[in-house]
């Protein structure tokens, strides 16, 4: 070297700047290797699952059907087509074979499949027809994968008690809603391998339960007919039938209007009709809770059918005039009268006779003021006001007895009545018969919510109320066929008093009265003509006799006979 | 004669080969690793293909030891005019390459015309520096040498080739450091780099464009990130001794894309941890120490430079391949010297092995 003193001092320079880099290079990798900050290692951590990934099981959702196994929501197969363009080998081929299969454009197939992104979804909503047909296809890169949808057949029929599964597979109102889990099922999380063509370990998930509903699809079909035509009939904007069996509590139709399409819950406009006002809608029952007054008089040794008062066509109560709906003075009457001829001031004279801590003792035993718990989603508790409650007056001691100032479900009322009907023990009701779990069921047992009144209270009111239906709304009686019942005519409160006009009308009854086969409620809000004698009997006449027919239950005079031939009434009414 | 011979093979720096074997013994290994259960031919061919081009490096390194550097420097017009034509060549009957680029010429082997010109403008740089050597305190000079290093340097970036460019301006760096650049002029430089930046900038290809702005601004484009994501993520899993040869996930499940070449660095720390990754620096330490010891040890000015230029090459494409892996520098497509699977890149760096022991071997005898 010419100049070895500059060279080797170049040399140490280089030599420095070497070093410097290199323990730079060192530090760098150690505090990648070592001293990872957390940010990083959560970053890490986050990616070192990324050869698996977390897959959701999805279960099948329960069907349902009605309780001859007519079914009712049944799950829909569509598929969601989807691509990995980099696992398409022929995309021109493939984009043909799709848009064949799928009747979609090709050309915008083969410009998915050759895009470079990891997955292109293809075409979804996919129906089976077309799904099966892809996956006839068998093509590498092109996955089907199934999407879970509701479909209810039977269209409006019962949308209330059924109600309805949203975007989100959650069910809601109705049996969707009250038995979403079980009909749910529970999906499962397991890991699937991001390595193409390694095929995991197949898991199911506990699939949902299938529901057999108490719900009988003919008489829900015969309850909802009935209901459209008596809302034709009387001019009504809206309406609730109820069906039951009083033995059983077995909700066997519960027809409401205004209802909807659960196969098209989204174009609903107003979400008020999701909710089921069977259950839902509390109202002023009016004269049909005189049957509760009467049973609760009756159950307290106040009165018996036959004890007799001097009607005088208006009373002093708490402050106000009670009057007759007539306003008519009736003179000395008994009490079955009270009920034939729906009198306010019997029963506030009974009511008075009680005093409050003994008619509400019984007014709380019927169920008032509670859910009943029934099986459905969106129940309403009703109200009862009580002595001492802030909304209390002592003139609703009186005007409680024929069903103003209190609130009530059409449910409440009915489960009520059923007591009656069933010589004093309410049932339950539901609307669940059986639960399906693969081999397993679960049947519902009828069970007892309690024992408001005696067999014997139940008979006389019973007879009360036959009389009623033989001598008051006698447009209520169905031929061939003895029937307990009573009309109800509710004023609807409006601010600072009741609507003058517009009335709620009810019917309960049940029939055959000396063994109940079936109890029926008949709600009917605001009808052309005002009161519930004129309006509502009719209907449920009508009703009645196409419903003894669809469930083959004989005529009085039949059952008499059978009965008196060697009982083989039990072969029969089935 | 025989005495000759056998001084030139006394003086001959085994340490030097040695550890060059030891690193492409190391870098086959890793590429075996690398390219477990490819179905890709030409994956699957990269291990008997790196052994083959090893065996032919070596054979060139020992010929080249026995040709005397200075008159291969005799030749350096000659060299000169070969690369030029040799790079010229590639834009009219150049391959397009596997990213596009026209980098490869057919002659009966493919070879990257801009691999092998990095080590033969070594020589022809040398010679021409060690030619002015007296008067390299002149800007002029300086200049005069830009310019001569500029052109392949230009032809060489319009193939396009931005990394293999940024190692021919640098070696000029280093070489004309080495050689006795005055301060002054270095200040000079700096200014006029800083000035030429955007210049350059302009003139860049989308993709070079793309990798610089991923580089600083990495959220940009997740995508382009992912080759860095993933090496981090090796690198990190590594620890202190690896998850084992051929047991790296993110090398073995393929996360890590161009394992074999650009992301060696990510497996060799993934799979060998911290100790596997210092043990390749180590290696190239060593080899950068025998490599400056021959410049030291040089008889004159050209054998101290071509060992300058052959040194700045190794080391910057060992700091540009790692620093990429580690995420300090942008991804350029170097491959680590020695290790990354690529015969041209093995070859060159062979034959610059074999001018250095050319350059030892005739080392002033103390």
């Amino acid at each position: 070297m010419t100049n070895p003193e500059m060279f080797s001092r170049r040399l140490q320079i280089v030599a420095a700047v070497l070093v410097v880099l290199s323990v730079y290079m060192l530090v760098r990798l150690m505090t990648i290797q070592f001293q990872m900050d957390p940010a990083q290692l959560a970053y890490f951590q986050g990616q070192t699952r990324q050869y698996t990934r977390l897959v959701e099981y999805m279960p099948t959702r329960g069907q349902i059907y009605d309780r001859h196994g007519e079914l009712l929501a049944v799950n829909r197969i569509q598929y969601e087509i989807g691509a990995n363009p980099p696992l398409i080998t022929d995309p021109a081929m493939t984009a043909r074979q799709l848009a064949a299969a799928l009747n979609g454009d090709e050309l915008t197939i083969y410009q998915q499949l050759t895009s470079n992104r990891a997955w292109e979804l293809i075409a979804r909503p996919v129906s089976a027809a077309a799904g099966q047909a892809v996956q006839d296809l068998n093509i590498v890169g092109v996955d089907i994968s199934p999407i879970p949808n509701r479909a209810y057949p039977q269209g409006m029929l019962g949308a209330q008690v059924i109600g309805f599964v949203g975007g989100d597979q959650r069910g809601n109102f109705g049996v969707e809603g009250a038995y979403q889990r079980d009909l749910a099922g529970e999906s499962l999380v397991g890991e699937e391998s991001n390595i193409p063509f390694q095929i995991s370990a197949q898991v199911a998930p506990r699939h949902g339960r299938d529901l057999v509903l108490t719900i009988d699809r003919d008489i829900q079909f015969l309850a909802e007919s009935e209901l459209l035509r008596a809302l034709d009939v009387t001019g009504s904007e809206r309406g609730t039938i109820i069906i039951m069996n009083p033995r059983t509590g077995d909700i066997l139709a519960m027809a409401n209007f205004p209802s909807y399409d659960p196969n098209l819950y989204y174009r609903i406009e107003d979400a008020r009709v999701l909710n089921n006002p069977a259950i839902s809608e509390q109202y002023e029952p009016g004269s049909v809770f005189k049957v509760v007054t009467m049973a609760a008089g009756i159950e307290e040794g106040v009165i018996l059918p036959g004890s007799t008062y001097n009607d005088q066509a208006s009373l002093q109560c708490g402050g106000i005039t009670i009057s007759n709906w007539d306003r008519a003075s009736h003179g000395l009457i008994d009490m079955t009268q009270v009920l034939v001829q729906s009198l306010n001031v019997g029963t506030s004279t009974v009511a008075m006779e009680m005093g409050p801590t003994r008619l509400y003792r019984m007014i709380q035993k019927f169920g008032f003021g509670e859910p009943t718990r029934v099986d459905l989603q969106g129940e309403a508790a009703g109200t009862v006001p009580l002595p001492g409650d802030s909304n209390w007056q002592e003139s609703q001691l009186c005007t409680n007895s024929f069903g103003q100032g209190i609130a009530v479900t059409p449910l409440q009322m009915l489960t009520a009545v059923n007591a009656i009907a069933n010589d004093g023990l309410m049932m339950q009701p539901h609307v669940v018969h059986q639960i399906v779990d693969g081999e397993n069921v679960y049947t519902t047992q009828p069970s007892p919510m309690g024992r408001p009144i005696s067999a014997e209270t139940a008979r006389m009111v019973r007879n009360m109320m036959v009389q009623t239906v033989r001598y008051g709304p006698t447009e209520a009686q169905v031929p061939g066929y003895t029937v307990a019942g009573k009309t109800g005519t509710a004023q609807i409160p409006i601010p600072g008093g009741y609507d003058a006009d517009a009335s709620i009308v009810t019917f309960v009854g049940f029939l055959p009265a000396d063994d109940p086969q079936v109890s029926i409620l008949i709600k009917l809000d605001r009808p052309d003509e005002y009161w519930g004698s004129i309006v509502v009997a009719p209907i449920f006449s009508h009703l009645a006799e196409r419903l003894v027919v669809l469930m083959e239950i004989p005529p009085d005079t039949v059952r008499q006979t059978l009965a008196s031939s060697g009982g083989m009434l039990n072969a029969v009414d089935r | 004669m025989q005495r000759a011979n056998f001084s030139i093979w006394y003086r001959f720096d085994f340490v030097l080969l040695g550890a060059v074997v030891l690193l492409i013994i190391y870098g086959v290994l890793m590429i075996r690793s690398a390219t477990l259960g490819a179905i890709d031919p030409d994956i699957i061919n990269r291990v008997p293909r790196q052994i083959q081009y090893a065996v032919a490096g070596l054979i060139v390194l020992l010929a080249v030891t026995m040709i005397d550097y200075r008159l291969l420097g005799a030749l350096h017009n000659w060299i000169y005019t070969f690369v030029i034509g040799f790079l010229g060549l590639v834009t009219f009957f150049g391959l397009v390459g596997a990213a596009g680029a026209q980098r490869w010429l057919n002659v009966g082997i493919a070879i990257q015309p801009s691999e092998i010109s990095k080590v033969l403008l070594v020589i022809a740089l040398a010679q021409h520096l060690a030619n002015h050597y007296q008067r390299l305190g002149e800007i002029k000079i300086v200049l005069l040498s830009l310019i001569y290093i500029g052109v392949p340097a230009l032809l060489v970036f319009l193939q396009p080739s931005l990394g293999v460019t940024i190692v021919i301006m640098t070696t000029w760096a280093g070489m004309i450091w080495g050689a006795g650049l005055r301060l002054k002029h270095l200040a000079i430089f700096l200014i006029v780099i800083m000035i030429l930046l955007p210049i350059v900038w302009v003139n860049m290809e989308p993709y070079q464009q793309q990798r610089i702005v991923n580089f600083i601004n990495p959220e940009a484009d997740p995508d382009g990130q992912y080759n860095i994501e993933q090496a981090k993520i090796a690198i990190g899993s590594g620890g202190l001794l690896g998850a084992g040869y051929a047991q790296g996930s993110q090398t073995q499940l393929r996360f890590l894309r161009v394992r074999h070449t650009d992301f060696i660095f990510s497996v060799i720390a993934e799979e060998l941890g911290f100790a596997g990754a210092v043990l390749a620096l180590a290696l190239i330490g060593v080899v950068l120490w025998r490599i400056f010891r021959a410049a030291r040890l040089a008889i004159d000015p050209l054998g101290s430079l071509i060992c300058y230029g052959v040194a700045t090459l190794i080391f910057f494409q060992t700091f540009v391949s790692i620093g990429m892996n580690l995420n300090l520098l942008p991804v350029t497509g170097l491959t680590l010297p020695f290790i990354s699977s690529g015969g041209s890149s093995l070859l060159t760096l062979l034959l610059g092995i074999g001018l250095v022991e050319s350059v030892v071997v005739r080392r002033q005898v103390r």
